[in-house]
C-alpha cells in the first residue's frame, strides 16, 4: 500500500443555494466516511483561499499564483491505495467533480 | 489525523441550510439595515461555503446550527469592525456597534432564540409590504426566508431566472425608495398586514399544490415552505389567531392529498379516481386540529370556509360519500365574502353533484368571465358528457385543450377526448 496525495482545485460553489450546498456537503461527508471505513483515509484538511508565494532567490513575495479561482487549491487529502490506478478510481468518486472541480493525484515519495 | 468513526458522524437534518439561511438573513438584516440586505445574504452564503469546506474533511459538528451561527456572527463582526467609523449601515443597534465594548455582545444577543423568532417575523412582514407587487412579494419571500436560489425560484414559479432577478431587484428598489423599515407592524396595522401575509403564503402554497410543474419535489417544497411560514406566525401573539389556524388547516388538509393526485406515470388523477388510502392520515389529523383551533372565535375568514370544504373532502370515505350538501353551504358563504368567478365555477360543480348535470350546465352558462379558463370548459365538457350530449362535450374539451400548455393537463384532457370519441362512434 502506498500513500497518495489528492489536491483539490476549483469547483464553482458561488451559484449554489443553501439546499444544494447542504446536499453537496453531505456527499463529501459520506465519501470521506466511506474511505475511512475502508481504511483508506489517512488525513486531510481544507485550505484558506488567501496565501502568499515566495519566489526564487530574490524571495519576491506575491499574493499567490492564482490567476483564476479554478487554480486555487481548496484542500488536500491523503489516501491509502494499492497503486496509482486504484487511487485514481477513488478520486473519481469525489463529489468535487460534480461542481466542476478537479483532483490532482500524486504518490507520496518515501525517502529511504 | 484520526480517522472518523461512524458513531460520531452526524447526518445533516433535512433542509437545515435552507431554513437556517432564512433565520440568519433575517437576524443579520437587523445588524446591517434593510437597505443592506445583500451584505446579510453574502455573509450567510460565505458561512455555508465555510461549512462545506470544514465539514467535508472533518465530522459534522455535534451542533451544526450553533456552528453556523458562530461563523455568521464572526463574519458580521469583522465587517462591522472594518466599517466602525463610517456610517455605512443604518442599523437599529447603531452606536452599540461602534464600540468594542458592546459590538460582540450586541450581535450575539440577536442570535438568541427569541430574537431569531422576532427577526423572522419582521422579515415576513417586510417581504409582504403591501407596497410591493404580489409577484415581488413571493419572490422575495422565497429568496430571503426560504433560502431559495434565483434558479430554484424560477423553476418553482415556471419562469426565467432573469424574470426573477427583475422582480427581486424591483422589490429591493421599492423598499429603498419608500425607506420602508424593518419592524413589526403596530397594533393598528397588524390585521391589515396579516391579510397580505396570508395571501402570499396562500399563493406560495397554491403554486406548489396546483402547479403544472411535473417536478413533484419542487411542488412539495413550496407547500411545506408555505406551511412553515404560517407556523412561524403562530409563534407570535399577534400572529397566533384563528385566521392563521384556518390557513394552516386548509394547507395541511390539501397537502395530505398531494401524493394521490398523480399516478405512477405522472398523470393527474381526479378526486373521484384518487386512491384514498394514499391520503396522509397524520397530516389530515393535524389539519383537523388546526381547524378546531380556528373555530374558537367568532371571526370567519375565507380560509375558514376553504378549510371547511377541504375537511369534508379529506374525511369522506369515498367520492360518493362526500357531504356535498354541507360543501355547497360553505361555497355559498365563500361567494358572499368574495364573488370570485372561479369560486362560482366550483359551486356549479358541487350543484352538479347534488342536483344533476342539467342544473350544473345552467349554472355554468351564467358565468361570463371564464371563457379563457380551461377548467371552465372541462367542467362544461364533463357535465355534457354526463347528460349524454357527447358532441357538446367534445367541443368544450377541445376548447380546454387549446387553453392550457401544461403537459400533464393536456394529457388528461386528451384521455377524456378519447373517451368521448368512443361514445360518438
Amino acid at each position: 500500500m502506498k500513500d497518495y496525495l489528492f489536491l483539490f482545485r476549483g469547483g464553482d460553489m458561488s451559484k449554489l443555494s443553501p439546499e444544494e450546498v447542504q446536499k453537496h456537503n453531505q456527499k463529501w461527508v459520506d465519501w470521506v466516511n466511506n474511505l475511512s471505513k475502508a481504511g483508506k483515509f489517512k488525513g486531510g484538511e481544507p485550505l484558506e483561499k488567501e496565501g502568499k508565494v515566495v519566489n526564487g532567490s530574490k524571495k519576491i513575495v506575491t499574493d499567490g499564483p492564482f490567476a483564476e479561482s479554478k487554480e486555487v487549491v481548496g484542500g488536500y487529502l491523503i489516501v491509502l491505495a494499492k497503486d496509482l490506478k486504484e487511487a485514481t478510481e477513488i478520486a473519481k468518486d469525489c463529489p468535487t467533480h460534480e461542481i466542476n472541480g478537479s483532483t490532482e493525484i500524486r504518490e507520496i515519495a518515501h525517502m529511504m | 489525523m484520526e480517522a472518523k468513526s461512524d458513531s460520531t458522524s452526524v447526518r445533516l437534518v433535512d433542509h437545515l441550510f435552507r431554513h437556517e439561511a432564512g433565520k440568519m438573513v433575517s437576524v443579520l438584516t437587523r445588524v446591517f439595515g434593510l437597505d443592506h440586505i445583500e451584505v446579510a445574504e453574502d455573509i450567510v452564503q460565505d458561512t455555508f461555503l465555510k461549512a462545506l469546506q470544514q465539514w467535508s474533511f472533518h465530522n459534522i459538528p455535534e451542533n451544526p446550527r450553533a456552528w453556523l451561527y458562530k461563523v455568521a456572527k464572526n463574519g458580521a463582526i469583522d465587517i462591522l469592525r472594518r466599517n466602525k467609523y463610517t456610517d455605512e449601515y443604518k442599523s437599529e443597534l447603531n452606536y452599540l456597534l461602534k464600540s468594542e465594548w458592546t459590538l460582540s455582545s450586541s450581535v450575539n444577543n440577536l442570535f438568541l432564540d427569541s430574537e431569531i423568532q422576532d427577526s423572522q417575523l419582521r422579515m415576513i412582514f417586510t417581504c409582504c409590504y403591501p407596497e410591493l407587487t404580489p409577484e415581488s412579494q413571493i419572490a422575495l419571500t422565497l429568496k430571503t426566508l426560504c433560502g431559495f436560489s434565483v434558479k430554484e425560484i424560477a423553476k418553482a414559479l415556471l419562469t426565467t431566472e432573469s424574470n426573477i432577478n427583475k422582480r427581486l431587484f424591483r422589490a429591493k428598489q421599492k423598499i429603498k425608495e419608500l425607506d420602508l423599515s424593518y419592524v413589526l407592524p403596530g397594533p393598528k396595522d397588524i390585521q391589515k398586514r396579516l391579510e397580505v401575509v396570508y395571501k402570499v403564503i396562500y399563493l406560495i402554497f397554491n403554486e406548489g399544490y396546483n402547479s403544472s410543474s411535473e417536478n413533484m419535489l419542487i411542488r412539495k417544497d413550496l407547500c411545506s415552505e408555505a406551511i412553515r411560514l404560517a407556523e412561524i406566525l403562530t409563534e407570535n401573539e399577534n400572529g397566533r389567531n384563528t385566521a392563521t389556524f384556518a390557513l394552516l388547516a386548509l394547507m395541511y388538509l390539501h397537502f395530505a392529498r398531494l401524493d394521490s393526485r398523480i399516478d405512477s406515470e405522472g398523470r393527474i388523477l381526479l378526486l373521484k379516481e384518487q386512491d384514498r388510502t394514499l391520503w396522509n392520515k397524520e397530516l389530515i389529523g393535524t389539519g383537523l386540529e388546526y381547524l378546531s383551533d380556528a373555530s374558537t372565535g367568532d371571526y370567519l375568514s375565507e380560509y375558514h370556509l376553504e378549510a371547511g370544504i377541504a375537511a369534508f373532502h379529506a374525511t369522506a370515505r369515498s367520492f360518493e360519500d362526500t357531504d356535498w350538501r354541507n360543501i355547497l353551504g360553505l361555497y355559498e358563504l365563500l361567494i358572499k365574502i368574495d364573488p370570485n368567478p372561479v369560486k362560482i365555477l366550483n359551486r356549479a360543480i358541487v350543484i352538479g353533484q347534488l342536483e344533476g348535470p342539467e342544473k350544473a350546465i345552467r349554472e355554468l352558462k351564467n358565468i361570463k368571465e371564464l371563457e379563457n379558463y380551461y377548467l371552465y370548459h372541462t367542467a362544461f365538457a364533463e357535465f355534457y358528457f354526463l347528460s349524454n350530449r357527447f358532441n357538446d362535450s367534445l367541443v368544450h374539451f377541445k376548447k380546454a385543450l387549446a387553453l392550457t400548455q401544461s403537459k400533464v393537463e393536456r394529457e388528461l384532457i386528451n384521455r377524456k377526448i378519447e373517451k368521448v370519441k368512443g361514445k360518438l362512434i
